[in-house]
């Protein structure tokens, strides 16, 4: 009796065995590497973001390769935004944790060479024109950071024939040139005159004097962007103080919930701004990617910030990218990503786009459906959804990125 | 043209109150007990922060907040006095002593704001949504309580200096400490009293930016144009404090229209470093022992 006890005992017990390795076999795992300034809004609100997705994904099993299945593990660290932070940080990545897919940042020059020459497959959001050369095989621009606001003053120049007249207000920073000229190139591209562009440092809180100037330069449209939600809500506050009228236009992205805890949003009543990554709580019904996105973040971080979406297509584009070439070659990938590559985000919907103004054919820039808003009477209002199609013929018709 | 240059010292008025009410708080605290106070300045992004936690998360009336404010700075200021500069007060070395010690107060805070409240920004909704318009100038409600308030303030502490008996006594003290004491005035009380009316008055201003302006660990770096707004004036001559804080404000919105907000600081440091050149002790120092 005891014998047969031990016997079927053991029967079950290497059953248990073989039926646990033969699971732990087929358990795959996908490293990812992940790079940002932690100590920043935006780039902790990314990592926010990919803690809240990247564990929902790995519950529902993981991120589907072909017919494999890969529970993803994010490598993250913190490059400080310094350029050799960054740098030590990718060569911990590539050459100790072995990835072979990284989400990069702005730092992304200082540490190009090194995923290039390892093949390693980055995925970045950076303004800088480097990275879209034709030289570099293996990195791609996958944020709304040089594409959405042409689409944006496309719209609004086709909606709005009749304004002209732009002044605009940036931080005397390199980012804030950076859009001085972009906004210059844009006007002209679209048939408008900037009358008045005022640079401001970046500690700046009291507007008063400049939006007396700007308004002296009777501009129809104003903007503003690279100074945060709340240099942008104090410049618009002292723009309507001293009785300017215009429409105030956001190319770079609103956000209605985190405007209306520091400011009354009648100061923003029918401006025209992009509501990509903001609708929450605003709009009804939400995309399906976008509500998923917000009620993981939501369940993880117990509130929703504001900023998680913004730069998350990054992840969504190396994801989709994955799947759709059914394999985690880094080749494969980079093929797929450079061949046109459609995928979906909780900020909208991306297209891969070529940069024939860099020489490049390949698609490593990105161009977003964008949702057009107005607030009217305290509330926000969707004035128009533009398709990534629209958004592409935007592209074409500014003459920026050199499409013919 | 007329409208414009109204309008510019309108807008300078409000910024240059708050200059003109830190800079007689610093320059009584700096006058009377002889401290360099480089903290001071957090004392008003700490204003600021207190004010935006009652009337934000706790929803609070904004007088009850602001005065819920200014007693808890008021406190803090005498709290820290008495843990770190009462000891030190009168001996050798005390003025570079308590500098240290100010920098090193002020490191603590601004650390400690950055961890409680992050390193962004914050803006808080209006309290008043109206615009008073008149002459063409526009002017918000919000700024007109500002101004208000602030010259409420300082001709509250002006009659406190001059028409009270602690107000004798402090002024007695700051000239001569030994003759004041003969007089029977107790120095410790007064240098106690001293740092919580100036904390305080740091603190209110702090309380009233807030709802016009952002809240930022960063407020805190007011103290250099503090400074150099006491320098100014003369140090412990209020009615220079009130003024030069006035005119720096003035300068800085002209500036900011006509020629850039960096250019324009380089303008009035310029302008304050000829002034000192002819007036070492400042523009209003009162007598010659006050001349460097």
């Amino acid at each position: 009796m005891f014998r047969r006890t031990f016997v079927v005992f053991c029967f079950f017990f290497f059953a248990f065995c073989l039926f646990t390795s033969a699971s732990y076999a087929e358990q795959k795992t996908l490293k990812v590497g992940f790079i940002a300034n932690l100590g920043n809004p935006m780039g902790r609100g990314l990592q926010k973001s990919l803690e809240a997705v990247i564990p929902v994904l790995n519950s529902k099993g993981g991120l589907q390769v072909g017919k494999d299945r890969y529970q993803v593990e994010l490598i993250t660290y913190d490059d400080k935004g310094s350029m050799e932070t960054a740098k030590s940080a990718v060569e911990r990545l590539v050459f100790k944790d072995k990835v072979k897919f990284i989400l990069g940042d702005t730092t992304v020059e200082s540490w190009l060479p090194i995923t290039e020459e390892n093949k390693v497959v980055a995925v970045v959001e950076t303004p800088s024109p480097t990275v879209l050369k034709p030289e570099h095989n293996y990195v791609f621009q996958a944020t709304s950071l040089n594409t959405l606001p042409t689409v944006v003053w496309g719209w609004f120049a086709k909606n709005y024939p009749d304004k002209k007249t732009v002044a605009a207000l940036y931080p005397d920073a390199l980012h804030g040139h950076h859009d001085a000229e972009q906004l210059e190139l844009l006007c002209k591209s679209f048939g408008q005159k900037v009358v008045n562009i005022t640079f401001y440092p970046m500690d700046t809180t009291d507007f008063s004097a400049m939006a007396t100037k700007i308004k002296a330069s009777n501009p129809q449209v104003f903007t503003t962007a690279g100074g945060g939600p709340v240099q942008d809500s104090l410049t618009i506050k002292a723009l309507r103080e001293v009785g300017w009228k215009g429409i105030f236009l956001n190319y770079r992205g609103f956000s209605p919930g985190q405007q209306r805890e520091m400011q009354r949003l009648q100061y923003f009543e029918d401006s025209i701004f992009t509501l990509n990554g903001h609708e929450w709580g605003e709009v009804e019904p939400l995309r399906p990617i976008y509500k998923e996105f917000i009620e993981s973040y939501i369940a993880k971080h117990g509130k929703y910030d504001y900023v998680g979406a913004f730069f998350i297509p990054k992840w969504y584009a190396l994801a989709e990218a994955i799947r759709k070439a059914q394999s985690i070659d880094p080749e494969k990938v980079a093929s797929v990503l450079a061949s046109g590559l459609k995928f979906d985000s909780p900020f909208g919907q991306g297209m891969m786009v070529s940069r024939p103004d860099m020489g490049n054919q390949r698609t490593v820039d990105v161009v977003f459906a964008t949702t057009i808003g107005t607030i009217k009477n305290g509330k926000v209002k969707v004035v128009y959804n533009i398709s990534t199609d629209e958004a592409f013929e935007f592209l074409k018709k500014s003459g920026l990125f050199g499409y013919k | 043209m007329i409208r414009i240059i109204a309008q510019l010292t309108l807008d300078g008025l409000a910024i240059g109150l708050i200059y003109a009410l830190l800079a007689s708080g610093f320059s009584m605290i700096m006058a009377i007990s002889g401290i360099l106070f480089i903290a001071y300045g957090e004392f008003y992004m700490l204003g600021a922060y207190i004010l935006w936690g009652l009337m934000v998360p706790l929803k609070l009336p904004f007088s009850l907040s602001l005065c819920i404010t200014v007693a808890v700075t008021a406190l803090l200021g005498g709290l820290i006095y008495l843990a770190v500069f009462e000891r030190m007060q009168g001996r050798k070395l005390f003025f570079l002593v308590s500098i240290l010690a100010a920098i090193g107060i002020a490191m603590a805070m601004k650390q400690s704001a950055l961890l409680l409240f992050g390193t962004e920004s914050r803006g808080m909704p209006s309290l008043f949504n109206r615009i008073i318009e008149f002459c063409g100038l526009t002017l918000t409600l919000e700024k007109a309580v500002l101004i208000l308030l602030s010259v409420a303030t300082v001709t509250a502490l002006h009659i406190f200096l001059r028409g009270t008996d602690m107000g004798r006594a402090m002024r007695a003290v700051s000239f001569n400490v030994e003759a004041a004491q003969l007089q029977g005035v107790n120095p410790k009380r007064v240098y106690l009293l001293t740092a919580m009316i100036g904390c305080g008055l740091a603190g209110f201003s702090g309380g009233v930016m807030a709802p016009v302006y952002a809240l930022s660990p960063e407020m805190g770096m007011i103290t250099l144009m503090i400074l150099l707004v006491v320098m100014f004036a003369g140090i412990g001559s209020m009615a220079g404090a009130l003024l030069s804080g006035l005119i720096v404000g003035i300068i800085t919105s002209f500036g900011q229209y006509y020629i850039g907000t960096g250019v324009a600081q380089i303008l009035l440091f310029t302008t304050i470093a000829v002034v000192l050149f002819f007036r070492p002790g400042g523009l209003f120092a009162e007598t010659r022992d006050e001349m460097l």
